[in-house]
């Protein structure tokens, strides 16, 4: 059974988890977008902790014995989206990125041909990687 | 017949001691080819090397690995207007003198790759047991896949016409990685020749393969392959880049 002491310290923490992904967005740590995901996933869990009628039926249609169970089930269950989701974006962003580098280096060299026309293009290549080491 | 620009494509990764030699190999051996190294992201001097040696050089940022090298190689090759683009591995492990070989059947048979094979006939080329157990069996399910008998199926020593180049350099996001590569490319209906070829020891410098990745590969290899065949055929993409 889910007492009104459970009830009040899940609705705490909601509250403070709900601050913090507001006061992300406002210091643009975290974008709109991402937050909604967020925000989605703890008013969620506020709902099944406050509505115990709710959460009474679903724990009875998942056929689960107690209704903490199913809190934790949908807990995970939304971490696991939430995970997806980031993974698809690694995904994406790898792929971007291959792409970037590939362009980066294609104009690089581009470059290089356009400033070495005349000149010798291996003394610019020299050149260009001891000043980068210098750097480094 | 028109002439035909080709492009031979050196992907290469911490590899001055042995770039430079393999640049001016190919050179000798194929003066009618152009001359590309991809420094893969490396720490020393491969760049350098390369230029020194009369090479075109693209240098990538950081590390992509092999097989996203190579493809720059095809990118470059797409945005050039080359006709047939060639691997050749930068430790000179494969045999410029074979170039021509390789370039013949797109040329005048109108093939679209030619992959270079190690075991078509024996030419005394070792291979460690359990890899060539491992290559056995990426051949059997490659040739089971494609219809057609291919032998060795990670070789690098290739040749690719056109079709082939465009495919490479326009689906950024598709694996071509050895075999799968071979089998999404026969899927888009592009015609596959393998030849022999003879592939020396290693000069110097090390394997690119680990043991972690020895490991790890067969798996790899069957998920992208399964990835390809549940995926919608790739068609070869027309136009100009």
């Amino acid at each position: 059974m889910i007492t009104p002491r459970v009830e009040r310290f899940a609705i705490a923490i909601s509250i403070i988890l709900i601050l913090i992904v507001l006061d992300m967005v406002r210091r643009r740590k975290l974008r709109e977008r991402y937050s909604l995901i967020w925000l989605f996933v703890v008013v969620a869990m506020t709902v099944l902790v406050a509505w115990e009628r709710l959460l009474l039926s679903i724990t009875s249609l998942i056929g689960a014995t107690n209704p903490s169970s199913t809190l934790f089930l949908f807990g995970i269950l939304f971490a696991l989206v939430i995970l997806l989701h980031l993974s698809n974006k690694v995904s994406d962003f790898s792929t971007q990125l291959r792409i970037l580098a590939k362009e980066v280096a294609m104009l690089n060299a581009q470059l290089l041909q356009v400033r070495g026309a005349g000149s010798n293009p291996v003394e610019g290549q020299g050149k260009r990687q001891r000043s980068e080491e210098g750097q480094g | 017949m028109k002439p035909c620009r080709i492009l031979v494509v050196i992907p290469a990764y911490n590899e001055s001691s042995n770039v430079g030699r393999v640049v001016q190999e190919v050179k000798r051996e194929a003066p009618y080819v152009d001359v590309l190294v991809v420094d893969d992201g490396s720490t020393d001097n491969t760049a350098a090397a390369a230029l020194a040696a009369g090479s075109l050089v693209v240098k990538l940022p950081f590390n992509l690995g092999m097989f996203e090298a190579v493809r720059t190689g095809f990118v470059y090759a797409d945005r050039n207007g080359y006709d047939i683009t060639i691997q050749v591995d930068a430790d000179g492990q494969h045999v410029p003198a074979e170039i021509g070989a390789l370039v013949d059947p797109v040329i005048k048979e109108g093939f679209d790759v030619v992959v270079g094979s190690r075991y078509l006939e024996s030419r005394g080329y070792r291979t460690p047991f359990f890899r060539k157990v491992g290559i056995r069996f990426f051949a059997w399910l490659t040739s089971a896949v494609l219809g057609q008998r291919i032998t060795d199926t990670t070789c690098g020593f290739r040749s690719y016409g056109r079709r082939a180049i465009r495919m490479f350099a326009r689906y950024d996001s598709a694996e071509f990685k050895d075999s799968v590569g071979l089998v999404i490319l026969g899927r888009a209906g592009l015609k596959i020749k393998e030849i022999p070829v003879t592939v020396r020891e290693r000069a110097g410098g090390r394997s690119t393969i680990s043991t972690i990745k020895a490991f790890i590969y067969p798996f790899d290899f069957v998920l992208s392959l399964v990835a390809v065949l549940v995926r919608k055929k790739l068609t070869v993409p027309g136009g100009e880049a």
